[in-house]
């Protein structure tokens, strides 16, 4: 369980938002409460790691709506939804636009921990993905234009005596690139190698 | 003295020759007017014949007794009787007993007064017919008088069966349309219920279980505080339960879709409206698009929208003069969608009324519960269209309703 999740409580009614603050909390979570959707929009700190639990209909924008909005403005947060009363196509379009789940009220703690635990989890390896990611470039930003197409040669698994034919440069040249870009890489294999260029679209760090 | 001399003087003068010719001339032409004026009453007369024989109303003329003086052949249609075996019987033999006493009273009043009394040319009566039935009519009267100072009187009789089963179709069809409302106006508020009581239910299942978290911590598993806290959860998801079945119950109730013309739907609505709109004095403008695409949806539920509109759009004039009554309906296709616009000169939107008119349990009016645009809205909504208010200039409201044009299997609009 992350203690630095947030739940983002978003829900008109103040008895059920309260409810579920509380047994978040004494679950260990943070929480924030919003009464709109909108209030949500200006009020939430993107940068905080946790879930949504989102009430489908509220006056004003609804959560369908903000699960939209959320997703074509790139927030990666995990939507729990939660409806007064299981409307399947309404579910659909709910599941279907990338929410974890769908609450329909009234729901047990059992099945509410449940899911706020699996929406922390993917938020979680979310967030670590995207670490990696921006780890991995960080790293891969340290490397000379020339060690770049040794690492690529060696990605696309060229020997070194091929990539210093290929170049037209000495075996020793390539063997000493390549060292270079294993130690700034920080990696020990060429398999650790292949999987942190994984983590790199190619033309991002790839400059010609 | 003898008895000629008693008697008055009757002697004329004598005529002289040139005094009798000229009296001879003025007879020969006196008669030859009169025969012309034979011929022409005789074609006249004809032509009265024919119209009586060919009209497709059942004619019968009676004297002042009532006694039939005259049938055309269009009475057999009517009555099954032969026009002759009719002449000599009583007119009022032939209405119903319930009503004979109304062409009496009307004749007998027409005999004393000399006037028409207010129902002489239209009384809606019923005739026996030769199998017994009673069949209803229009009755108009008549009158004329004779050379003897006698009064005979025409009486028209207009068949009302197709009119009858006409009004009857379409009272109908309002009534399945009001039942379809009242259906749909329980389905609302179930719906309504469903989404109130669910959020209070909500809280009640979660701090319940919360506590019989806590209190297991604390506490024997024997302890019937445990067994109390389970029973408040299990309750409270039973009482979720009976709404949720009420929500299914009702929405049995589902759509059929067919591709349909939206236009004909607001004829067809128009038609049943047309006395009430009569009667409130409201002036309606129609102007519907030639060569309108259909649209995907269910005939029944696309009328109570348009039911709906149109009412909503007479109610709110109830407080205009009737001179400033009017109602607009105009429909038009777009892209994607076919639109239908209700305009009326009453009294607007309320403040901040385009979207909270829409709410279930909201109105204006006295009598209102506020369901109807309730309707509209969600069978918009399950139709994929959508409904929109806003107010109209110079005064009152036009309420928009856009629904998806038909599609064909390829997903192409037509």
């Amino acid at each position: 369980m992350n203690q630095h999740s947030v739940i983002n409580v978003v829900d008109d009614d103040p008895a059920v938002a309260q409810a579920i603050s509380v047994v978040s909390r004494s679950l260990g979570y943070r929480v924030a409460v919003y009464r709109s959707a909108e209030d949500f929009l200006y009020g939430h700190d993107p940068s905080q790691p946790g879930c949504i639990l989102l009430d489908v209909k509220m006056p004003g924008m609804s959560g369908l709506e903000l699960q939209r909005m959320l997703r074509d403005a790139g927030v990666t947060l995990p939507i729990i939804m939660m409806s007064g009363h299981g409307d399947i196509p309404m579910a659909v379009e709910a599941m279907s636009s990338g929410a974890v789940t769908f609450l329909e009220k009234p729901f047990r703690m059992k099945m509410l921990t449940e899911q706020i635990a699996r929406a922390i989890e993917i938020d979680n390896s979310l967030r670590d993905e995207r670490e990696r990611t921006q780890d991995a470039r960080s790293r891969m930003d340290q490397l000379t234009d020339k060690e770049r197409v040794v690492l690529e040669e060696i990605v696309h698994g060229l020997t070194n005596k091929q990539i210093a034919e290929k170049l037209g440069l000495s075996i020793r040249a390539i063997e000493d690139r390549r060292s270079r870009v294993m130690r700034k890489l920080g990696t020990s294999s060429i398999i650790e190698l292949i999987e942190l260029v994984k983590h790199v679209p190619p033309n991002q760090s790839f400059s010609k | 003295m003898s008895v000629l001399d008693c008697l008055p003087d009757m002697s004329v003068p004598t005529p002289t020759p040139e005094d009798l010719l000229k009296q001879n001339r003025q007879l020969r032409r006196q008669v030859v007017d009169l025969t012309a004026a034979v011929g022409r009453l005789k074609e006249t007369s004809d032509l009265y014949r024919i119209v009586a024989d060919t009209a497709a109303d059942a004619i019968l003329c009676v004297d002042e007794q009532g006694e039939i003086i005259y049938a055309n052949p269009s009475s057999k249609t009517l009555l099954g009787y032969s026009p002759a075996s009719l002449i000599g019987k009583s007119l009022f033999d032939l209405i119903g007993e319930e009503h004979r006493h109304i062409p009496r009273k009307a004749v007998q009043s027409f005999l004393s007064t000399g006037e028409e009394p207010d129902n002489w040319s239209g009384m809606e009566l019923n005739v026996i017919s030769s199998d017994g039935s009673l069949i209803p009519v229009d009755v108009s009267f008549g009158e004329v008088r004779g050379e003897d100072g006698h009064y005979r009187f025409s009486g028209y009789l207009r068949d009302l069966r197709p009119r009858k089963k006409l009004e009857e179709q379409a009272r109908e069809r309002l009534s399945a349309l009001a039942h379809a409302n009242r259906l749909k106006s329980v389905g609302e508020l179930a719906s309504g219920l469903a989404h109130e009581l669910n959020q209070p239910l909500s809280a009640i299942c979660l701090y319940a279980d919360l506590a019989l978290t806590q209190a297991r911590e604390l506490t024997e598993e024997t302890d019937p505080l445990l067994d109390g806290l389970e029973t408040i959860v299990t309750q409270a998801q039973r009482a979720a339960q009976i709404i949720s079945l009420l929500r299914e119950l009702i929405r049995k109730n589902e759509p059929r879709r067919q591709p349909i013309d939206l236009n004909a739907a607001v004829q067809a609505v128009l038609h049943l409206l047309k006395s009430e709109l009569e009667t409130r004095r409201i002036q309606l403008t129609v102007r519907l698009a030639d060569e309108q695409p259909q649209i995907d949806a269910d005939r029944t539920q696309v009328e109570q929208i348009v039911l709906n509109l149109v009412q909503n759009a007479m109610d709110a004039m109830e407080d205009v003069l009737p001179a400033q009554r009017r109602i607009e309906i105009m429909s038009q296709a777009t892209t994607d969608m076919v639109e239908l616009h209700v305009v009326d000169s009453g009294c607007g939107l309320p403040e901040g009324g385009e979207q909270q008119v829409f709410e279930n349990f909201f109105t204006t009016k006295a009598q209102g519960i506020g369901i109807g645009l309730g309707i509209c809205r969600s069978i918009a909504e399950v139709h994929r269209g959508r409904i929109l208010a806003e107010n109209a200039t110079p005064q009152g409201a036009r309420f928009i309703l856009q629904l998806p044009r038909h599609q064909d299997e390829s997903g192409e609009s037509v």
